[in-house]
């Protein structure tokens, strides 16, 4: 049984059409269930918790929505034991295309083929991210694995984790291309090399695989979790392998390293 | 930056880094700050031109163009580059010394200890072949002795 998670920026007028059109897609198909739209008051981690206590057989939540959305719902869900889709509705949905997920209701053919990956996911603190994390410019010494200690001869370095490879390749340093199947995250060091009077010049990254970082930082800094800020002062990232499971269009790299 | 071609490099520990512990890895590494502590890859392990490693190194192949204080071993290739500097023993079944690298150590071919118990095998075989050859039977020594 599928449980439909309706974002709540998917009640504006403009997506009337495609909701309307994804609803008859999944009718044919023979695909429908459950919708319940969502809105601030409700939490989507509830939701399913309800559904999944009320029927044994709900084992599939479909979200619609946007980037944005679908990152801020999977933050508190991506490890309760039920299989995943996403239909990409919205403003921003390119994360939705590295995953080969089509628009609106095209993607309704995608769910019915029901091509399931057991996807990576990452863990920064109590928030699970799929796409990446970023700790600003501070001052960082780090852990990695239990076993490396890391810092920045001029103590302060900026942090990066990617699991899902970027659309635009050429922000990764050295040609470096991060996989959601590899079971394992790579950290991306950027440290200060020089500081001056009109900012700081920023050193050659480092780039270092890993699968548990812990991140001390000399206080509390702004991060970014697949583009949503939290406020934080003790920093763990963890890799969950392959615990999220993932219904997927054609993806290029499934490779494991 | 240099980079590590024709390698896909997966670890990068870079300029402005101090890494410490022992460092393990399954794929290519390229190493251009400072680590101090046993480097350990399955694969290709490059030191560049300012880059210090200060404890034992065990690679596939390793390519120095900084400082190593430390022993390295190497499954297939090392090799010192002009700028290399390695204080410690090194070991490789193949070795290449750039005119100008530095080497305080002792050199040991991996594989040599096979042909020297090789050529052993062979001396012993043609001292048995020679008692064959020239010795006289018992009965005979004595009859000469007699």
């Amino acid at each position: 049984m599928y449980l439909y998670l309706y974002d709540a920026g998917t009640k504006q007028r403009q997506y009337d059409r495609v909701i309307s059109n994804l609803e008859t897609s999944l009718t044919d198909m023979g695909i429908i269930g459950k919708i319940v739209r969502m809105s601030s008051l409700l939490s989507p981690k509830q939701v399913i918790m309800e559904e999944i206590r009320r029927s044994k057989e709900m084992k599939t939540v479909v979200i619609v929505g946007d980037d944005a959305a679908f990152t801020k719902m999977i933050q508190q869900v991506a490890d309760q034991p039920i299989t995943f889709g996403w239909v990409p509705v919205g403003q921003k949905t390119e994360l939705a295309e590295r995953f080969g997920l089509p628009y609106g209701a095209a993607c309704a053919s995608i769910l019915s083929r029901r091509r399931v990956l057991s996807v990576d996911i990452g863990k920064l603190n109590q928030y699970f991210f799929l796409d990446y994390c970023h700790v600003p410019l501070s001052t960082i010494t780090m852990s990695l694995d239990g076993a490396v200690s890391i810092s920045a001869m001029q103590q302060r370095m900026e942090c990066h984790v990617w699991n899902v490879p970027p659309q635009d390749k050429s922000v990764m340093p050295h040609g470096y291309s991060p996989s959601p199947f590899d079971r394992q995250l790579e950290i991306v060091l950027q440290p200060v090399a020089k500081r001056g009077l009109f900012g700081s010049t920023m050193a050659t990254p480092s780039i270092f695989p890993f699968r548990e970082a812990r991140l001390k930082l000399d206080k509390a800094v702004t991060v970014e979790v697949d583009g949503h800020t939290y406020k934080e002062s003790h920093i763990t990232i963890s890799l969950c392998p392959q615990q999220f499971k993932l219904i997927v269009g054609r993806v290029a790299d499934t490779k494991k390293t | 930056m240099q980079s590590a071609a024709p390698h896909e490099v997966e670890t990068i520990v870079g300029p402005s880094v101090k890494v410490e512990g022992d460092f393990n890895s399954q794929g290519n590494v390229l190493i251009q700050g400072t680590v101090s502590g046993n480097v350990k890859t399955d694969k290709y392990l490059q030191v560049e031109e300012g880059a210090k490693i200060m404890a034992s190194v065990r690679a596939d192949s390793v390519k120095v163009s900084g400082e190593i204080q430390g022993n390295v071993r190497a499954k297939n290739t090392i090799e010192l580059t002009p700028t290399a500097r390695v204080v410690g023993d090194i070991e490789a079944k193949t070795l290449i010394i750039a005119p100008g690298a530095i080497l305080h150590g002792k050199c040991a071919m991996l594989g040599s200890s096979e042909m020297a118990d090789a050529k052993s095998k062979s001396g012993a075989a043609k001292r048995k072949d020679s008692e064959i050859e020239y010795a006289f039977p018992k009965s005979l020594v004595d009859e000469a002795a007699a």
